[in-house]
């Protein structure tokens, strides 16, 4: 049997059952060939394990495998090291690619041999209705509308960099980013661990996509449903979560040397005078940012002392 | 005669006959066999005596015309409107392409059918050694030296924006910003008249690509040389050079809606304070560089106003 063209690789960590179902059948109606793609599902140390109750016989068969060191960065490539397609998908345990998703993926890694990375819209789909004044975070926790395809390969200007779900990755890149990875506990830590919400694993690849001379690109054709549970919408989750991935980014861009300069004391002070005329919310939301900011700025000046 | 892979479009305007001829040599070198490309030379209004058809008689794909109406705008729409190539490349009246500039060019488009408009490294050859303080200003003159290659279709930030002297187009960016210039002679005043220092025609040019689904790159295999007269590097020229620059790429970032707010006076006071101990040259082509880009904005904000558009 000739090697599969593209590796699709789940990883979860403790899933809600029915999202996991949900995203395994999304991928057992594409139209993509069958023998075209492999499918592994990485089970990252759930308890209970998934093998106790997941059913991998049914369509579309995926591969079960254990990875046992917990982290989203450790899952991931663990898949990678396990699979053989040229193109590689991550799909997350509550993503549901659109019939089509596999096949357009592939379509995109022929046309534009020049990108190391690619992805699409992720359109939300809401267990409970949002409230309106979260819409202006929902980037935050992934959703993503296209109005026009957009690609790059400027290292500091991200708008074109995909989000981690559904994100396809030329198998150079995401072997490069493993062997770069190994030995870098700073890079290797920016994953989501477990609870813990840092992560900019997903912006990491495409820098390294950047560093091997490839860009990267979002496509209006590629789409997925992202199944966004009620707890995301909650206050108190968006301000941790838009701290840490806060910390998690300026981290990154800090070891890329592509970070804004930290600010002066002067800049301080009228970034602290202008956020006295704002709402209260915004206010909460932009000191999260800040202390993300402040902490990345602190380890990093820790590191080179 | 089959149609031209690639035209080259020269306009000129009263120009330094040696830097022409110059210009002229540079192209007469191309490793690009003659058949494959054609030579378009727009005489935009010059009152010399330049016999520009002498220059470029080597070339029998060449074609000299003379356009009465002067601004850079309106010599390179008659380019465009002359030029029978799919591929456009357009040179100055002082820019020497290094000799596999075209070759390169064609190989480009081929390889990245995506990109509408893209353009290289613009090396200096001065007439005379320039300043040392000039260095910081000689993005003005369109001096671009870099090592690597970009390319991008996401407006705005750090997008990689041809500038004229040695851009290549497909006619199909050409034309479409030939259409719109035609329904917005506003515009077409975005570019150097004469004497005016004004020059964004080129970037509204290069973004157009953007418009119609394509994207813009610089490669730094791509190269050339502009020659620069002493009178470049006189500073009276580079304030004047800057105003301009930034006046006419702030109308132009209001007319495509990418106009960032105007400074709020905390930070205009902010930008006062940490500015006071900065050299005395450099801070007055800061105040020159924001006198340009508030006057911009007040004369855009009058264009856009309502009552312009017939609303009461």
């Amino acid at each position: 049997m000739s090697s599969p063209a593209l590796s699709v690789i789940i990883c979860t960590h403790n899933p809600r059952r029915e999202y996991l179902e949900r995203a395994v059948r999304g991928l057992a109606v594409q139209t993509l060939p069958r023998e075209r793609w492999e499918l592994v599902l990485v089970d990252n140390a759930s308890d209970p394990s998934l093998n106790l109750w997941f059913d991998s016989s049914q369509p579309p068969q995926p591969r079960l495998i254990k990875e046992m060191q917990l982290g989203l960065t450790h899952a991931r490539l663990r898949g990678v090291r396990e699979t053989t397609g040229e193109i590689i998908v991550f799909v997350d345990d509550d993503n549901v690619l659109a019939p089509d998703y596999l096949e357009q993926a592939e379509a995109i890694g022929r046309e534009w041999p020049r990108l190391g990375t690619w992805g699409g819209q992720t359109l939300p789909e809401w267990e409970v209705t949002p409230p309106e004044w979260t819409q202006r975070y929902w980037n935050w926790i992934g959703v993503r509308e296209l109005e026009r395809d957009l690609w790059s390969n400027l290292r500091n200007d991200m708008r074109s960099a995909p989000f981690g779900a559904g994100m396809c990755v030329r198998r150079v890149v995401a072997e490069t980013y493993a062997r770069v990875l190994n030995g870098d506990r700073l890079r290797l830590s920016l994953g989501r661990t477990g609870t813990q919400l840092i992560g900019s694993e997903d912006s990491d690849l495409a820098f390294t996509a950047c560093d091997l001379r490839l860009g990267n690109g979002i496509f209006t054709r590629l789409k997925l449903t992202h199944i966004i549970p009620r707890q995301r919408l909650e206050e108190k989750y968006l301000l941790r979560l838009v701290e840490a991935l806060t910390f998690s980014n300026t981290l990154l861009m800090l070891a890329h040397g592509v970070a804004a300069p930290i600010p002066s004391r002067a800049q301080r002070a009228l970034q602290f005078y202008q956020s006295l005329f704002i709402a209260r919310r915004a206010r909460s939301f932009d000191l999260a940012r800040w202390r993300g900011r402040r902490k990345a700025w602190r380890l990093a000046g820790s590191r080179q002392s | 005669m089959s149609k031209p892979e690639i035209s080259v479009l020269l306009c000129t305007h009263n120009p330094r006959p040696e830097f022409v001829s110059e210009a002229m040599d540079g192209l007469r070198a191309q490793t690009l066999s003659l058949e494959r490309w054609e030579l378009i030379v727009v005489d935009n209004g010059s009152t010399g005596a330049l016999d520009l058809s002498r220059l470029a008689a080597w070339q029998p794909r060449s074609c000299i015309v003379r356009e009465d109406q002067i601004g850079l705008t309106h010599a390179r729409l008659r380019a465009f409107a002359e030029a029978s190539g799919d591929l456009f490349v357009l040179v100055d009246d002082d820019n020497v392409l290094k000799a596999d500039f075209l070759e390169r060019a064609i190989a480009l488009a081929r390889e990245w059918p995506f990109l509408g408009a893209f353009g290289g490294q613009s090396h200096p050859r001065w007439e005379q050694s320039p300043p040392d303080w000039t260095r910081r200003y000689w993005h003005l003159l369109g001096i671009r030296e870099f090592l690597d290659d970009r390319w991008s279709n996401v407006l705005g930030g750090e997008q990689p924006v041809p500038i004229g002297a040695g851009m290549v187009l497909r006619r199909c960016v050409a034309e479409r910003y030939a259409e719109v210039v035609a329904h917005n002679p506003a515009r077409a005043a975005l570019d150097r008249a004469g004497g005016k220092l004004t020059s964004c025609g080129d970037t509204d040019l290069a973004l157009t690509a953007i418009d119609i689904g394509l994207g813009t790159g610089q490669f730094a295999r791509l190269e050339l040389h502009h020659l620069m007269p002493a009178s470049r590097v006189d500073e009276n020229y580079l304030a004047e050079l800057s105003y301009g620059i930034h006046y006419s790429a702030t109308i132009l970032a209001s007319f495509r809606q990418l106009l960032p707010p105007a400074p709020s006076r905390s930070e205009r006071l902010l930008k006062w304070y940490e500015g006071r101990h900065v050299d005395p040259r450099v801070r007055k082509f800061d105040r020159i560089e924001r006198a340009a880009r508030d006057k911009a904005r007040r004369e855009a904000a009058r264009y856009h106003a309502p009552w312009r558009n017939g609303a009461k």
